[in-house]
């Protein structure tokens, strides 16, 4: 039983949750600088969607209230999607 | 094995839940944010050339170390958590005790950009504010009020970690105080989260 908690939580698996967030991070800063015309903002908000996506899985873990976490994970989801269909109309 | 079908230790599980009232609060103050962002957004639609502007007045190497700063005190507040459940109090009060360093670090880091703007008359409340044109000044409104608020949460979040640290002191079985950590540690991913939203739209887009 012990194994199977340390399985939902590592010290590991929080690393490299951060490590892919700082990536997005200069990714995203990277691309600001970039002059990507129209589609600067569409990445931009997309990697941040992404990156709250992460957050959201690996950080805010409630095994108790899976509806609830589970309508959180649907409203980035929804946001995502959002961004790209206004992306692809404006 | 996928994630949802591990199962949990009974005596853990605490570690893994958060009451509800936390998650409400938590999707209430989501949509106030998305609110007071797109605002900011669309105001930059209509004011592209001040926007722009007034980005280019922003610190942004400053708002890019206090993300680091965020995204790394998110990361000790997860290893909080995995110290916890090794049942080892010291390493997960050590956890949460740099998370507090963060958090505060962060907010000097603000103010030190508050008083950069406030010395190029960029702070609303300056009479010098009304003179600025409709562009700007709607932009440091919504910039400074996006702020405030935050800053009114991270300060919320600062209390928690103090809370929680104490709960953790003061007990002997830290299993007791899983809940509260679990409640803290997603809260303060939350503010990680929002912060993730508001760098980009305030200092990039």
């Amino acid at each position: 039983m012990v194994e199977e908690n340390k399985n939902i939580i590592s010290y590991g698996k929080y690393i490299i949750s951060w490590i892919t967030l700082i990536l997005l991070v200069v990714l995203q800063v990277v691309l600001g600088g970039v002059n990507l015309g129209a589609n600067s903002n569409f990445i931009s908000l997309l990697l941040s969607s992404v990156a709250a996506f992460v957050i959201i899985s690996v950080y805010m873990t409630d095994r108790s209230n899976k509806f609830i976490s589970n309508i959180f994970k649907g409203t980035i989801v929804a946001e995502i999607l959002i961004v790209v269909l206004l992306d692809l109309l404006i | 094995m996928p994630f949802d079908d591990q199962k949990i230790d009974e005596k853990n599980s605490d570690l893994f839940s958060v009451n509800k009232g936390m998650w409400i609060f938590i999707l209430l103050d989501f949509i106030l944010f998305a609110g007071l962002l797109i605002y900011h957004f669309i105001g930059g639609l209509d004011f592209q050339t001040e926007y722009s502007f007034a980005k280019s007045e922003l610190l942004l190497s400053f708002g890019f170390f206090n993300t680091i700063i965020l995204l790394t005190s998110g990361l000790t507040m997860g290893l909080a958590k995995v110290a916890a459940l090794d049942r080892n109090k010291f390493l997960s009060m050590v956890f949460i005790s740099v998370t507090v360093v963060f958090g505060l670090l962060f907010m000097v880091n603000r103010v030190i950009d508050c008083t950069y703007l406030a010395g190029k008359d960029y702070l609303y409340g300056l009479e010098s504010f009304e003179s600025l044109n409709e562009g700007l000044s709607l932009f440091f409104t919504s910039y400074f009020f996006t702020f405030f608020i935050f800053m009114l949460h991270l300060f919320a979040g600062l209390v928690m970690l103090f809370i929680t640290l104490l709960k953790l002191i003061k007990t002997e079985e830290i299993s007791r105080e899983f809940s509260k950590l679990n409640s803290t540690v997603v809260y303060w991913s939350y503010l990680t989260m929002i912060w993730i939203f508001i760098f980009p739209i305030l200092f990039l887009i």
